[in-house]
C-alpha cells in the first residue's frame, strides 16, 4: 500500500503544482484545451483520494537533520476538505476557462490557480505542523499573486498587499505554534500538542488572520479585486477555510482550554454579526458575498468554539453547505458581471429571462444559504440551532437572519423587475453550468444527508453518536428557523435604506495609516543614519574603532606599564624626525607644505625599516612615498583647489578629541599587547625552512614568493585591478 | 625599544584620524597615506623589533643568524605597502575626477549617490 499511497498523494498534491507551473511557463494553449486540462487535474485528485481507504499516512524525507519529514495524512477531516477543494476546484476551472476565454493572460491565470489548488491540497493533507506551515504560506503567497492579477490597478495592489501582510502575520502565528509545540513535546505532530493557553493563542492568531475574523477581517472584502473565479475558489470555499480547518484540526487538542473556547465564541460572534450587517449595506454583488463569507466564517468558528459534538457536526455540515452555495453564488455574480458589465444591485434588474440557468443556480444556492428545506443548508442550520443555547443562540439567530436577508436580496433582486436595457453579452455554458451543478449538489446533499461521521470522528473522537437527526415540525430548532426566515424577509425589505448608509469605520484605512506610518518611520530612521555626509560617517567609524580598541580595558585588562626607554640615539632621531613630519602634515599652513611633510615622514619610516633590519621594506617604502608625493602634488596643482585646508573652527576641537581618543585606545592596546610573550612558531619555521625547503636565503622574499605565493598572486591581482581602475578613470571617454 | 615605536604609531593614528575627519579631499588623502604607515609600524612593532640584522641566511649557513629581525611582519608589511599604494592611487584619481566633475572638493557637497532632500515616495501601493 505504501508506494500506491505515495503515488496517489503525488497525484493529489504534486500534479496540480507541476501542471500549474507548466501552464504559467508555457502559455499558448487554446481556451478549450486549457479548460479541459485544468479541470482534469483536480478531478484526478478527487478520484485519487477516493482510492485511499480509511486513514493513511505518507512520509517523505525532507530535512533529516531536523528529524522533519514532509508528511501527509488522510483522515476523515482531511478527506472532507480535500474532496471539497478538488471537487469544487474542477467546476471552478470549467468556469474560469469560460470566464477568461478572451483574455490573452488566461494560461498564466489558470496555471496560478492550479498551483494554488495543489498548495491547498497540501495544506489540508499535511501530516505535521511544519508541512502545514509550508503549504499555509504558499497559499498566502498565491492568494497575493491572484488578488494582484490586475497589477496595473493600484486598488488591486493595495488589496494584495493587505491580504499578504495580514495572512502572513497569521503564518507567523502558525510557525510559532509549530516551534513552541516542538520545544514542548519534541515532535512536529499536531495532535500531540499540549493543551496550554499560550499555544491556543498563537493558533488563534493564525486562524483569525486566515479566516478573516474581526479585527483582521478587512483584507477579505478587499480581495474581491481579484477576478471572480479567484473569489469563488480562494475567498469563499477554500483558502479562507484554512483557518476553519486549523480550528477543527486543533479542536481535540485545545478542548476544555477556556481561552480557546472564549476567543472563538467572541471572534466568531462578532464577525458573524458584523459581516452579515455589512452585507446589507453594500451595493456591489461581490461585496455582498464577501461580507456574507465573513459572517459564515464567523459562524463556523462560533460553532467550533461551542465545541460540543453536535456543534462540531454542525460546523462540518455548514462548512460543506457554505462551500457549495457560496462558490455557486460567486460564479453567478461573475456571470452577471460578464453579461452586463455591472455588479451594482441598484442597477441590475430583470435578468431572470436572459439568464435563466444562472437564475436557477442563484435560487438553489440562495435557498441553501437561507436554510430552506430540502437543501443542505437547512440541515446544517437545524443542527446548529439545536447545538447552541443562551447568548450564542441569540447571536446565531441574529446573524443567520441578517445573512439570510442578504441571500434573499442576491437571489431575487437582480432577476426581477424591468427588463435590462441594452444588449447583453450572452453567457457560454461554461459560465452557467458549474454554478448550477453546485446548486443541484446542495439539493442532493439535502435529500441524501452525506455521511460526515468519519470527519466528526477526527475532530471529536469516536463515540456514541446520536444517530441521524430526525426532523419534526415541532422541533424548537424548526420554530426558531421560522423566526429566522421571517427576520430575513423583514431585513431584505429594509436593506435599500441600509444601503444608503455605507460603513464609516474602515479597518482597511487603519491598516493604510499603520503601513505608511511604518514606511515613513523607516524612511526617517534611514535619513538619520544615512545622511550622505562623509565627515559624519567618519566620526562614527573612528569612534567605533576607538571603542573596539577600548573593550579589553573596559573588561578589566590591566593598564600597560611603560618600560624604561633604552636610548639608541640614531633610532630615536629617526623617530623624532618622523614625528615632526607627521605633525607638520597636520599643522602645515598650505596644502603643498603638507604634501612635502608627508614625504618627510614617509622617508623617515623607510629609514626606520632599515634601522630595524628590513631593507626590502625600506626600499619599497621609499619608492612608494616618492611616487605618492609627486603624483599628489601634481594632481593638487592641476585641480586648482584651495591651497589651504579650511576646517570650520567649531569642528577642530571635536575632531581632535575623536582622533586622540581612538589613537590613544589603539596605542594602549599595542602597548599591552607588547607585555605578552610573542609566539615564535611561525618565524622559526620560516627561518628554518627557507634555505632547506625553498632554496632561498632572503627569508622575507621566500615567504612572499614561495610559502605564501597564493597571497602574493592575490596581491598582484589587486594591483592590476587598481591599475585598470586608474586607467579607466583617467581616460577621456569616461569624462562626465 | 618597542615603547617609543608604539607611541610613534599612535601619533600616526592620531594625525591620520584627524585628517580623515576633514571635509576636504586633499587632507583626506593625506590621512589615508598616514593611516597606512601607522598600521605598518604597528605590525612591525607587534612582531618585536630586531636590530639592523635582516632575516637573510648568510652564504653557507642554513638559516639566518640568531638575533635577526622577525621575517613574518616584514612579509605582511611588504604586501600592505603595495596594496596601500594601489588603494591610494585609485582614491587619488577618483578624488581628482570627482572634484573636477562636481567642481568642489568638499565631500559634504559631493552627494551624487545620496542626494540631499530627496523627495519621499508617495504614500501609494
Amino acid at each position: 500500500m505504501a508506494p500506491l499511497g505515495e503515488i496517489l498523494i503525488a497525484l493529489i498534491v504534486a500534479l496540480p503544482l507541476l501542471a500549474g507551473a507548466l501552464l504559467v511557463l508555457a502559455p499558448g494553449l487554446g481556451p478549450r484545451l486549457l479548460t479541459t486540462l485544468s479541470a482534469a487535474v483536480p478531478s484526478i485528485g478527487f478520484f485519487a483520494l477516493l482510492l485511499i481507504p480509511g486513514e493513511h499516512q505518507v512520509s517523505l524525507s525532507w530535512v533529516p537533520s531536523l528529524d522533519l519529514p514532509l508528511a501527509f495524512s488522510v483522515d476523515g477531516l482531511a478527506r472532507l476538505f480535500s474532496l471539497t477543494v478538488s471537487g469544487i476546484g474542477a467546476l471552478i476551472f470549467v468556469f474560469a476557462g469560460a470566464y477568461m476565454a478572451d483574455d490573452p493572460r488566461r494560461a498564466r491565470f489558470i496555471g496560478t490557480l492550479l498551483i494554488f489548488s495543489g498548495a491547498m491540497q497540501g495544506l489540508v493533507l499535511a501530516g505535521n505542523s511544519l508541512s502545514l506551515f509550508a503549504f499555509w504560506e504558499l497559499t498566502s503567497i498565491l492568494s497575493f499573486v491572484l488578488i494582484g492579477f490586475e497589477g496595473t490597478a493600484q486598488s488591486a495592489r493595495r488589496a494584495a498587499t493587505q491580504a499578504l501582510v495580514v495572512t502572513g502575520l497569521g503564518g507567523l502565528g502558525l510557525l510559532a505554534l509549530a516551534i513552541l509545540g516542538h520545544m514542548e513535546t519534541g515532535s512536529w505532530a499536531l495532535d500531540t500538542l499540549p493543551a496550554v493557553p499560550g499555544l491556543a493563542l498563537v493558533a488563534l492568531i493564525a486562524i483569525a488572520s486566515k479566516s478573516a475574523q474581526v479585527p483582521l477581517h478587512f483584507w477579505l472584502p478587499l480581495a474581491m479585486e481579484a477576478p471572480t473565479p479567484v473569489s469563488a475558489y480562494l475567498h469563499s470555499a477554500t483558502m479562507v477555510q484554512a483557518g476553519v480547518y486549523l480550528a477543527l484540526r486543533l479542536s481535540p487538542v485545545f478542548e476544555g482550554v477556556p481561552v480557546w473556547h472564549g476567543a472563538l465564541l467572541l471572534l466568531g460572534g462578532i464577525t458573524l454579526v458584523w459581516g452579515a450587517l455589512n452585507a446589507l449595506r453594500v451595493r456591489d454583488l461581490k461585496q455582498l458575498l464577501a461580507q456574507t463569507t465573513l459572517a459564515a466564517l464567523g459562524l463556523t468558528l462560533l460553532l467550533v468554539g461551542i465545541g460540543t459534538e453536535l456543534a462540531l457536526k454542525a460546523a462540518l455540515q455548514f462548512f460543506l453547505a457554505h462551500a457549495l452555495y457560496k462558490a455557486a453564488l460567486f460564479m453567478v455574480a461573475g456571470t452577471i458581471d460578464h453579461a452586463t458589465h455591472s455588479r451594482d444591485l441598484d442597477h441590475l434588474s430583470g435578468l431572470a429571462r436572459p439568464l435563466p440557468l444562472s437564475f436557477l443556480a442563484a435560487l438553489l444556492a440562495g435557498a441553501s444559504l437561507i436554510g430552506l428545506p430540502p437543501l443542505f443548508g437547512f440541515a446544517a442550520k437545524e443542527t446548529m440551532l439545536t447545538a447552541a443555547d443562551g447568548l450564542a443562540l441569540g447571536v446565531m439567530v441574529l446573524g443567520t437572519a441578517l445573512m439570510a436577508g442578504a441571500g434573499l436580496i442576491f437571489a431575487l433582486r437582480p432577476f426581477f423587475g424591468p427588463a435590462p436595457v441594452g444588449p447583453l453579452n450572452p453567457p457560454s455554458p461554461g459560465l452557467t453550468l458549474p454554478p448550477l451543478v453546485l446548486g443541484l449538489l446542495g439539493l442532493w446533499f439535502g435529500l441524501s444527508a452525506p455521511n460526515l461521521e468519519s470527519a466528526l470522528a477526527a475532530v471529536h473522537g469516536p463515540g456514541g453518536h446520536a444517530g441521524p437527526h430526525v426532523f419534526s415540525l415541532t422541533d424548537p430548532a424548526f420554530l426558531i428557523s421560522l423566526g429566522v426566515w421571517a427576520g430575513a424577509y423583514g431585513v431584505a425589505l429594509l436593506a435599500p435604506r441600509l444601503r444608503a448608509h455605507p460603513a464609516r469605520l474602515r479597518a482597511d484605512r487603519v491598516f493604510d495609516h499603520l503601513y505608511f506610518g511604518l514606511l515613513g518611520a523607516a524612511g526617517s530612521l534611514t535619513r538619520l543614519t544615512q545622511h550622505g555626509r562623509l565627515s559624519r560617517y567618519m566620526v562614527g567609524f573612528i569612534l567605533l574603532i576607538g571603542l573596539a580598541a577600548s573593550v579589553p580595558f573596559l573588561l578589566g585588562a590591566p593598564w600597560p606599564s611603560l618600560e624604561p626607554l633604552a636610548l639608541v640615539p640614531h633610532e630615536l632621531l629617526l623617530m623624532a624626525l618622523a614625528a615632526t613630519g607627521v605633525v607638520s602634515v597636520v599643522l602645515a599652513r598650505t596644502r603643498l607644505l603638507a604634501i612635502l611633510a608627508l614625504g618627510v615622514q614617509g622617508l623617515m619610516v623607510a629609514l626606520l625599516y632599515l634601522a630595524f633590519g628590513a631593507p626590502d621594506l625600506a626600499f619599497t617604502q621609499a619608492m612608494v612615498e616618492i611616487l605618492s608625493v609627486v603624483i599628489l602634488a601634481l594632481v593638487m596643482t592641476r585641480l586648482r583647489l584651495d591651497t589651504r585646508d579650511q576646517r570650520p573652527r567649531a569642528d577642530v576641537l571635536g575632531h581632535a578629541f575623536v582622533a586622540l581618543f581612538a589613537a590613544t585606545a589603539l596605542t594602549l592596546l599595542l602597548l599591552s599587547l607588547l607585555t605578552h610573550p610573542l609566539s615564535l612558531v611561525l618565524p622559526d619555521f620560516f627561518n628554518a625552512e627557507s634555505v632547506l625547503a625553498a632554496h632561498g636565503r632572503n627569508v622575507v622574499n621566500v615567504i612572499l614568493v614561495d610559502f605564501r605565493a597564493l597571497d602574493t598572486l592575490g596581491e598582484i591581482a589587486v594591483v592590476l585591478t587598481a591599475g585598470i581602475a586608474v586607467l579607466t578613470l583617467l581616460s577621456k571617454k569616461t569624462a562626465p | 625599544m618597542e615603547t617609543p615605536m608604539a607611541l610613534l604609531s599612535g601619533l600616526f593614528f592620531a594625525a591620520s584620524f584627524y585628517l580623515l575627519l576633514s571635509r576636504a579631499l586633499i587632507p583626506l588623502l593625506l590621512g589615508v597615506a598616514l593611516l597606512g604607515n601607522g598600521v605598518n609600524l604597528l605590525i612591525l612593532t607587534a612582531g618585536r623589533l630586531g636590530r639592523a640584522l635582516p632575516p637573510i641566511a648568510p652564504e653557507g649557513a642554513m638559516a639566518p643568524l640568531a638575533g635577526s629581525a622577525n621575517p613574518l611582519p616584514q612579509a605582511l608589511i611588504l604586501t600592505a605597502i603595495v596594496i596601500g599604494f594601489s588603494l591610494f592611487a585609485v582614491l587619488l584619481v577618483l578624488a581628482a575626477r570627482g572634484s573636477a566633475a562636481l567642481r568642489t572638493d568638499d565631500t559634504d557637497q559631493m552627494r551624487l549617490a545620496e542626494p540631499r532632500g530627496e523627495a519621499r515616495p508617495d504614500d501609494a501601493y
